[in-house]
Formats: C-alpha cells, structure tokens, sequence
C-alpha cells in the first residue's frame, strides 16, 4: 500500500492521501504500520480517500483505532472524498455520526 | 379489465420488452433485474404478464435484455399465464426496426408493445381503435420532459421504421400526428431502484394500507418490536428484539430482521438477512446485496463482521466480576434437576424414534402397493401435479395446518436431493424445510376398491376430507383424537431397541396397525 503524505502549511497537521484501491485484510496491517507515527506525531490528520472503492470491516477497524488514538490526544481525525459504496457502507453502520466526513478537501480546510 | 379485442387489424401477439431494452444506461443493479425484484409479493414482471393476459393476448414475443437467463427462469414456457413465450435475445448493435423485423410483422396489423419496468393506469376504452390511425401510446411527463414508456399499440409498418434509441422514438412519437398519445397520470415503475422504492409506497397507499400493517402467516415478532404503518410483512418473517419497522417498508417471506435494527422508507427482498443494530434508510435489501438509493450506490456484503453492528461486537463488550460469575454458578446448580429432567426425557424419545424409523418403512411398503395397483404411478405429468404433505415425522398432529383444497395428506416418494435440486424454488422450499411431495391426484382417487378398503385408507380418506367432505373430516379427526389418546396412554409401554433385541421380535407398529384394525 502507498500513502502520500502532504503537510498542512498552516496547521500542525498533514493530509495522507491512501492509493490503494481498496482498504481491506490484505493490506490494513501496513496502512497501520504507516500511518502509525503521523498519528503520534500531529494533532491533525486528514484521510484523503478518493481513491478508495472497497473497504471491509477490518479497513473499519483500523479506522477506529485511528479515531481512538486522535480522540485520546484530543487530536482531529477527518476524512475526505469518499465514493458513494464507502459512504453507504459507513451509513450502514453509522460511523458517519462518529467521524467527520466531508466531500472535498476544501471543505475539510474550511470546516478547521 | 377485461376487454376483449374487437377490432380485425388488431393482432392477438404482444411483444413485451423486458429490462429497458434499448437504454445503454448502466444502472446499479441487486444482482437480478430490476424487473424481478418483488414488489409487495409480486414482482413487476409478473404484474406485467398479468395485465397482458387480462386483455387476452396469449402469444408473446419477450425481449430479453441484460439478465437474460433470471426472466427466462422466471417465465419458462408461460403455462403459470396460459402465454405462449417466445424469447428474443438483446443485440446491442441492432436498431428496433431490425429488431422487428425479425418478427415478420404485417404492415396494416397494429401490435401491442409493453414495456415489464412499467405499468401505466389503464383505461376501459384503450382497447377500441379507430382502422386510419398509425398508434396509440402512453407518455409520462416527469421533470426531465416527456418520457415514452413502452406501453401502446402501433402498426407494424411505423414500428419497421424504427431506430434504436427510445429518444429517437419519443421524438417520432411526439413528432407524427397519426400516433395518439394519451399521458399516463401515474406509472409504477421499477426502471430505477429509486424508482422501485417509490412504485412500492404508492402500491400501499393504493391498497388502501395509509394507517394498516399487513402480516403474513407464520410471521414471528418479538414483543418489544415497534412496527410503524404503512408496513408489509410477507409470510414467515421473524422480527428480533427492539426492532423498529416502518413507515414504507416492504419485508419479502421468510426474511430476518436482527434485534435493534430500524428500517424506514425500504425494501427487504425475500429471503434476506439484516443484521443486528443497522439503521436503513431508502434502502433495498436483496441477499448480499444492500443498495442506498439515496446514495445511489450499491454494496455486495461478503464480510459477516459488517453484517452486524461493528462497535457493539468490538468495543462495549465488559468483563464479568467475580461476583457475577458466582451467581452464574448458583443459578446453575440450581437449575440443575430441570436440565437432567429435560436430558432424560430426550433420550427417552430418542429411544422410541425407532419407531418412526418403521413407519417410514411401512410408508415405503404403501407406496409401492400403489405402483403395482396403479400402472405408470411412476409418472408425474406436468398439469395434473397435486400438492401434497407426507406424514412421516408429523402424523396426523399435522392436520390443522392444512388448508382445505391446497394439502393432501398422503405418503408420497420421498424424493433425493438431486431431484429437489432440480425443483423450482417455491417446490424447493417446500421440499427442503417442509417435507412436502408432489402426487398425481389420479393415484388417489382412481385406485382399485380393496386397495381403497386397506392400505391406501389413509390416502383416500384424507383426499376426500379436503374436498370438502364434512363426514370423511370428522372421521379422520375422531381417529386422530383416539390415535392421541392411544399415544398417551400407551408412551411408556414400548420397549426400547435395545430391549427389542433381546426380546427378539419386532416393535409393534401402533399408529398404522390401530387403524387396518379398526377398517378391517
């Protein structure tokens, strides 16, 4: 798995952009390896996930755990972008009401 | 509406286009078409040949589109309608002109076209044709402009003209003076599954369901369950605890509904499963499949963990303290002489279900009898199939569930898997979970008179009960009372195998031998 990590100029914060197409058991154990230490390191962290079309419950999970460690450092996890499947699946089993989502980048910045 | 065509240049063949046959648009599909999909227990397809039918076409002319096989399966050679199907496979290079071309239409003959994603409100009098006009059709007006839905009558002369897209046809609909165009002021449609959810609210509304919840037989809901109307229920569905259901739902048979779920404004298709603590919303439900109609996106569900709420399985599970963990153990012990009450009297049945074992036997001796009394008795024509219930497992305790003039009580072939398998669904189900047979109904009722007398008592006996034979009724269920009360009485009498085997002779055979006594 990919991820590109971009700074934010303003904020202690960064957007991770995730490449792979989808977010699942096959590879939710490196997408945490790798975004592990972005996690520790900022107060901020933007999930760009515009190129994601499939993510399972274990793709779930390790956003959870994600959102966990921010919440526990009074840290802001947000995600952004996502495809129609993804965000039916997150209202399915209403993560939307505990994640902030937005639809595009710009709105993540603004809602800041 | 019954009309019967009056006019000689009107042909009796319908051609029925099903899956909007001529738009290329990729719409999100449930892994089946559209058209299939059941609509408060039917689905469109099925009320399409339905009107068809009513207005008396029996040959049909089905042009399939991208779920060819699912409507070939579904309609099969038509004898459900009386409809003689003929099926035209979709080419996607081909104008409509081509298409009808194949069809060798005659140019003065006006033909009947229908669409299976639509059903306009018809009128009485759509029916009687004027000889100098070239059509009359349906158009909808929707938001997008005026939209040609499939349904009306044409020449064959106009329809060789033809071209492929449905928006080249509307303009020449719109466009020619000869062609009568009457707007359809509603339309159930399923042509999108946005479309779908709403065709199965108006169809509440127009079965008078605004402030009524109907529930299918053999439904199971649970106290706590709230159920808001307009509701549907199908036929043996289970509702979990704390559900919440409604308005505008539509649950398929035998579909179930995990405990604190809510589900508004959706469709759950027969046979499907939803999961515990989801919350739906304008959404269809078909298997695996999950489509948001609001999102307009469709999800293929092949992970279990999402099947079910994720944080209540994951995160708020607590340990149990010491203080729990020994009232357990308290409650345990003492509901201890109970649970070996309940083991005791399991094994006991246990040891009497060898006799069940030779009454299925003796069913196998009864059935051949029959064989041999009645030649070709192998053979189920197709036409004459009756629908019958064998008495194996549940003997004559089973009677009140049948429905008079629908189940034969008789003991049938059991059939193998491979030829179940080979079954049509609904037969499927019955055979699989019920333990239904098919039967000619000729076996019953043409049999010799001693075989009437002795071995086929119960057949006949039970055969005649259902059409309606008050006498034979009573009699069948006053030998019922005494076979329970023998059952009764005499439980604890009959020797176990194993007691059998010393013994060294048979266990007698009390259900059967009690009534060839009481006949002879």
């Amino acid at each position: 798995m990919k991820i590109n990590i971009e700074k934010l100029a303003e904020r202690d914060g960064v957007i991770i952009r995730i490449e792979s197409d989808n977010l699942d058991a096959s590879n939710v154990k490196e997408f945490r390896e790798k975004v592990q230490e972005h996690l520790d390191a900022h107060g901020l962290v933007m999930l760009d996930m515009n190129a994601i079309n499939f993510v399972d419950s274990s793709g779930l999970g390790a956003l959870l755990s994600a959102l966990r460690i921010m919440n526990n450092k009074n840290g802001q996890l947000k995600l952004f972008g996502m495809n129609k499947p993804v965000r039916a699946l997150f209202e399915l089993v209403r993560m939307h009401r505990i994640f902030f989502i937005y639809n595009s980048k710009e709105e993540a910045l603004a809602a800041l | 509406m019954n009309n019967e065509i009056n006019s000689t240049q009107l042909s009796k063949v319908a051609i029925l286009f099903t899956e909007d046959f001529w738009t290329t648009k990729n719409q999100e599909s449930l892994g089946t078409s559209n058209d299939l999909l059941c609509l408060l227990g039917k689905p469109m397809l099925q009320r399409v040949i339905e009107q068809v039918v009513q207005n008396g076409f029996r040959d049909v002319h089905i042009f399939l589109g991208k779920h060819p096989d699912s409507i070939r399966n579904f309609v099969k050679n038509g004898e459900r309608w009386g409809i003689t199907p003929k099926y035209h496979y979709a080419n996607p290079d081909e104008s409509l002109a081509e298409t009808v071309a194949r069809l060798n239409l005659e140019d003065d003959t006006k033909y009947f076209l229908t669409s299976s994603h639509v059903i306009p409100v018809m009128k009485a009098d759509f029916f009687h044709l004027e000889n100098d006009i070239q059509g009359r059709t349906f158009l909808f007006d929707t938001d997008q402009g005026c939209r040609w839905i499939g349904w009306g009558f044409f020449k064959g002369s106009w329809l060789k003209q033809q071209e492929a897209t449905t928006r080249a046809i509307v303009q020449n609909i719109t466009m020619d003076d000869r062609i009568e165009k009457i707007e359809a002021a509603k339309i159930h449609s399923v042509l999108t599954l946005k479309d779908f959810l709403k065709t199965s609210a108006i169809l509440m509304e127009e079965q008078r369901m605004n402030q009524e919840i109907l529930i299918g037989r053999g439904c199971q809901i649970h106290p706590s369950a709230k159920i808001v109307a307009p509701v549907h229920l199908g036929k043996r569905v289970k509702i979990g605890a704390n559900v919440v259901i409604g308005p505008n739902v539509s649950v398929g048979d035998g579909s179930y509904i995990d405990k604190d779920t809510s589900i508004r404004d959706s469709a759950v298709m027969p046979g499907s499963y939803v999961g515990a603590g989801l919350e739906l919303s304008q959404v269809i439900s078909r298997g695996k499949f999950l489509a948001n109609t609001r999102l307009e996106a469709v999800l293929e569900i092949e992970d279990d963990g999402l099947l079910s709420f994720i944080f209540k399985s994951g995160e708020t599970r607590q340990k149990n303290n010491a203080v729990e963990i020994n009232l357990a153990w308290l409650l345990k012990i003492s509901l201890a002489p109970l649970y070996s009450i309940l083991r005791i009297s399991k094994a006991q049945a246990m040891a009497r279900s060898y006799q069940v074992e030779l009454t299925k036997k003796r069913m196998f001796e009864h059935c051949d009898v029959q064989r041999k009394v009645i030649p070709n008795s192998e053979i189920y024509p197709m036409g004459k199939l009756k629908f019958v219930r064998h008495f194996v497992n549940n003997f004559y305790p089973g009677l009140n569930e049948v429905i008079r003039g629908n189940l034969v009580f008789h003991g049938p072939k059991l059939r193998s898997k491979e030829e179940i398998k080979r079954l049509p669904d609904e037969w499927k189900d019955l055979y699989g979970y019920k333990k239904c047979g098919l039967l000619q109904e000729d076996l019953l009722i043409e049999g010799p008179k001693e075989a009437w007398e002795n071995e086929l008592s119960f057949a006949c006996d039970s055969f005649a009960a259902l059409n309606n034979s008050t006498r034979v009724m009573l009699r069948l269920l006053g030998r019922y009372l005494v076979l329970l009360m023998s059952e009764v009485v005499s439980s604890y009498k009959y020797p176990s195998r194993e007691v059998e085997k010393k013994m060294g002779k048979q266990v007698p055979m009390r259900l059967i031998e009690n009534f060839t006594r009481r006949k002879s």
